[in-house]
């Protein structure tokens, strides 16, 4: 029988391997109000105001929100540590740090990025006649996201690209056991689109499909 | 010796029974699936898995329509969202409402999206029995 736990950790580790956008290992500074480089580019790495950044490598490594982004300089939406150019470190946007996974509540806060998931187990089918025949199901793994009041569609498009961009079609997730969930490619991810809850923050829902075949137990 | 001998007009007779039988099992077919497809969507389905709207009655079911036409094989079924603005909200439940329901759900659409190859083959299998 199909171990759902399992599978929703499998599907969780991989949600969470998302990188929007990164500087990768780098020489970074941090100002009272964001960071300042004097290689590289915040525009080319794929950062947009709007994001929520994490820095790796710094004394301060609290996340903050982009206000704005220009090649050499970021401002964030909160006051930091200031910290002289330290090699090394990295600004990375990954997975919003506010996160609902499955029983966990999280309250909502219209400023803030925020994500939650949903595991469907899904129906099955037996294929096949006798003993020990093969057990199809069709889960889903649906991964809601909450972007930051008024902060535009690109940061919201992104975010979804990347997390679609990490549960390509046929991707195969092994289980213990040897069984293997794979993403499904006669129905492949899709997104809903930018939509408004109830509070009128912008959220979006990326659903994956999965199909993964385990044999009967008698 | 035992098989069968066609002739060209015998051909062409059984060629075009079989054509027909087709036809009919193919109308048959869509006509059930976009039925099934709707019933999963507002009711749920066991073959999908779709757990239907949380209600049986009122707006939210009202609103959800079909448009498109069965003869040209082209039907698109959805939710009138000035009928049910909260319809998204039930669908995707993004801020973790508590279902209070006694039936149905949330997700039915993505659901029934995502088995719709189900929906396909179970009623392939009833056009099947139907027209044999």
């Amino acid at each position: 029988m199909l171990d759902n736990h399992a599978a929703l950790l499998a599907l969780r580790n991989r949600l969470l391997t998302t990188v929007v956008a990164t500087t990768g290992s780098t020489t970074l500074a941090s100002t009272v109000d964001g960071f300042t480089r004097t290689t590289g580019s915040f525009v080319d790495d794929g950062f947009v105001p709007g994001m929520e950044v994490t820095p790796f490598g710094f004394t301060d490594n609290s996340s903050s929100i982009l206000k704005t982004v220009a090649p050499t300089v970021v401002t964030v939406q909160d006051f930091r540590l200031e910290e002289p150019p330290t090699p090394g470190v990295s600004l990375t946007v990954g997975v919003p740090t506010i996160r609902g996974w499955i029983n966990k509540e999280i309250k909502p806060d219209i400023g803030a990025w925020r994500i939650k998931e949903m595991f469907q187990p899904g129906a099955g089918r037996v294929e096949g006649l006798g003993s020990f025949v093969w057990i199809h199901y069709h889960p889903s793994y649906m991964v809601t996201f909450h972007g930051p009041d008024n902060s535009g569609a690109l940061p919201m498009m992104r975010m979804m690209d990347s997390i679609l961009g990490v549960f390509p079609p046929m991707l195969p997730l092994v289980l213990a056991g040897g069984v293997v969930l794979r993403v499904r490619s006669t129905v492949v991810p899709f997104a809903s689109e930018l939509l408004n809850d109830e509070n009128g923050q912008a959220y979006i829902v990326v659903t994956v499909p999965l199909w993964v075949r385990t044999q009967n137990t008698i | 010796m035992t098989g069968m001998l066609l002739d060209g007009p015998g051909f062409r007779r059984a060629l075009a029974r079989h054509t027909e039988k087709v036809n009919r099992r193919e109308g048959v077919m869509f006509r059930n699936t976009v039925e099934h497809v709707e019933r999963s969507i507002k009711f749920g389905s066991e073959t999908t898995g779709a757990p239907g709207q949380p209600v049986r009655s009122g707006n939210l079911l009202k609103s959800f329509f079909r448009s498109g036409s069965l003869r040209s094989r082209n039907v698109t079924i959805a939710a009138d969202l000035t009928k049910a603005p909260y319809a998204p909200l039930i669908e995707n439940n993004p801020n973790d409402m508590q279902l209070r329901s006694e039936v149905g759900g949330f997700h039915s659409i993505k659901i029934t999206k995502i088995n719709f190859r189900w929906i396909v083959r179970y009623e392939l299998a009833v056009a099947k029995a139907l027209v044999p």
